[in-house]
């Protein structure tokens, strides 16, 4: 176990049920990357780098799995994403050396909004939420463009907190070829940074998806992730139902909020759903893994 | 005698590259004097296959025939475990791990054939979807292990499989060596997992109880690799009687693990110090199953 993730621990007091062996969850990222990217005929990733945490750890991976030359970072800051955040992306890849990019989405995304047949939104917190969209969607075009240019796979950036609350974008950053952080929670993939030895600055800061200035998920969500985490424990991989969850000592209020965005998010984890009219339809009686004879 | 255990990662639906594998890796093993070689769970076809099951479905007896020509004429001879899926006579698919005998310059033959009786269906697993059960269970004399039981994944979460083979021979002489082979995808990466991750703390813990309680020699060969979201675990281990781990493969990489014994031996030095046998009591047990079958649905 590394120093930094032993002071993690110490620090954030990590709940026991919580912490992860690292060193075994790298190995088996770096070897699930490695295997589902070359196996298809890639043997490179691109990666959208925020400067948050998640980014920088499925960068980390991708650059041990492939070699830090075969993983492209792109950033795609808007005129007013934090520049703190972008130092913090530019210290990834310095740091790994892997090739980059900055491509700054302001022309496209101010282009489009000032187009008098674009409506606009008279409430300020729904107007933030569709440009944060469509930005998401935005750099989703981007990473696709320089996949097809580069011949190399989008790696996801989605962890398991996020994925559960719905906390992202339908088909803007939760559009990927794969993920290997998406069955981690956002407290275990702060003990995979601190294991991987992300840059400092990445793991101390608090999670933000830089909708606005100042703006952390926690505020927005209005829990940390530590208690979300912890409430996941219980409810995803314990299965106990709301109301034994409360009985253990968690606000009612919270776990029936919690549960009620897991269950109304529902949809963002699944592929859309086809009509079945035919003897053999897609996903329900036509079934193949993906790595269906690679 | 020299056992080893291909810890491989199989490609999934691709039969003829699996197959060009396994005679790579018999011919160098028969070419090192090995006795026997232990291929995991559906190591010709990859776990999961779903729909494309039936496309490589092989009847038991085409084996021999895929197997031929690897042990030359002077050489000594190689015995092999391989999973693969089997057509039935009954045109049903059934998820199988066959014992083959290959006999220096001549044909291999088939030496057994178990069936997985135990399909997994829950959870991340949906093998009854695609497979029927198999319905035996039953030691089988090898050419070089002696009384041999071999049994797949689930199959050994049952203890009762384990047992039947334990009383299954001449005077219940039963299996002095237990071959497991297995497909368990790595999950449970909690820091306190012994072993790194939780499921292979558990396959530890029961290759160590059946090594211990049924005084026999276990084999137990796992996949490694990935297909889609699982990330097949390894960790392949051989146990004396007892419980001892004798030799265990690494966690997620290839390997084949070579381990030099002599099962019959270590098993009867084992057994010479508990003069008690498995079957002690057997009419009891099976009074008070069929007792326990019969009131069960009343």
């Amino acid at each position: 176990m590394s120093d930094r993730l032993e002071q993690l621990w110490a620090d954030e007091a990590v709940p026991t049920e919580l912490r992860i062996n690292a060193a075994v969850v790298e190995r088996m990222l770096v070897g699930f990357l490695a295997d589902e990217i070359r196996k298809v005929g890639f043997g490179r990733a691109v990666i959208g780098l925020s400067g948050g945490i998640d980014s920088a750890v499925s960068l980390y991976l991708a650059a041990r799995a492939l070699g830090a030359n075969q993983v492209h970072a792109v950033l795609m800051p808007y005129r007013t994403s934090s520049q703190a955040s972008l130092d913090d992306a530019m210290a990834c890849v310095e740091d790994l050396g892997t090739p980059y990019a900055v491509v700054d989405i302001s022309p496209q995304i101010d282009a489009y909004y000032a187009q008098p047949v674009v409506p606009v939104d008279p409430q300020i917190d729904q107007d933030r939420l569709r440009r944060g969209n469509k930005m998401a969607r935005e750099r989703m075009t981007i990473l696709y463009d320089f996949s097809q240019h580069l011949g190399a796979l989008v790696v996801g950036t989605s962890n398991k907190s996020e994925l559960l609350l719905g906390y992202g974008t339908l088909h803007g950053d939760m559009a990927h070829a794969l993920n290997p952080i998406g069955d981690l929670y956002k407290t275990q993939v702060r003990q995979l940074a601190a294991h991987l030895g992300v840059p400092e600055p990445v793991l101390v800061k608090p999670p933000t998806a830089d909708l606005y200035e100042g703006q952390t998920d926690e505020d927005q969500i209005g829990y940390s992730y530590a208690a979300i985490d912890s409430v996941f424990i219980h409810l995803v991989e314990r299965r106990l139902p709301p109301e034994k969850v409360i009985a253990l000592g968690f606000e009612e209020h919270f776990v029936q909020r919690v549960m009620r965005m897991v269950q109304r998010s529902q949809f963002k984890r699944r592929l859309p759903v086809i009509a079945k009219v035919s003897e053999r339809t897609i996903d329900r009686d036509f079934r193949y893994s993906r790595d269906w004879c690679y | 005698m020299k056992v080893t255990l291909a810890q491989i990662a199989p490609r999934l639906g691709r039969l003829d590259d699996n197959l060009q594998r396994h005679r790579e890796i018999l011919g160098a093993q028969a070419a090192e004097g090995a006795a026997l070689v232990v291929f995991p769970e559906l190591s010709l076809t990859g776990y999961l296959l779903r729909d494309h099951v039936p496309h490589v479905a092989l009847s038991a007896a085409e084996l021999p025939g895929l197997l031929a020509d690897l042990v030359p004429a002077g050489a000594t001879g190689l015995d092999v475990v391989v999973g693969f899926v089997e057509l039935g006579a009954d045109c049903r698919c059934y998820n199988s791990a066959a014992y083959l005998h290959l006999p220096p310059g001549a044909p291999p033959r088939l030496v057994a054939c178990h069936r997985k009786v135990h399909l997994p269906t829950y959870g991340m697993f949906d093998e009854a979807r695609y497979f029927a059960p198999g319905r035996a269970l039953r030691a089988f004399d090898s050419p070089t292990l002696g009384r041999c039981g071999l049994l797949i994944c689930e199959d050994l979460w049952h203890p009762t499989s384990v047992f039947v083979l334990s009383v299954d021979g001449p005077q219940h002489a039963g299996i002095q060596t237990l071959l497991g082979v297995a497909n368990s995808p790595a999950r449970g990466v909690q820091d306190t997992s012994e072993f790194g991750v939780q499921n292979l703390t558990t396959w530890r813990r029961l290759n160590g109880l059946y090594a211990q309680l049924f005084g026999v020699v276990v084999f137990h060969c796992q996949r490694v690799g990935v297909e889609d979201s699982y990330i097949f675990t390894g960790g392949s281990e051989v146990l004396a009687p007892g419980g001892e781990p004798l030799a265990r493969a690494p966690l997620f990489d290839e390997d084949c693990l070579t381990v030099e014994l002599d099962p019959g031996d270590l098993v009867r030095w084992h057994r010479s110090l508990r003069p008690f046998s498995m079957a002690d009591g057997l009419e009891v047990v099976r009074r008070e199953l069929d007792r326990a079958a019969a009131e069960a649905w009343r």
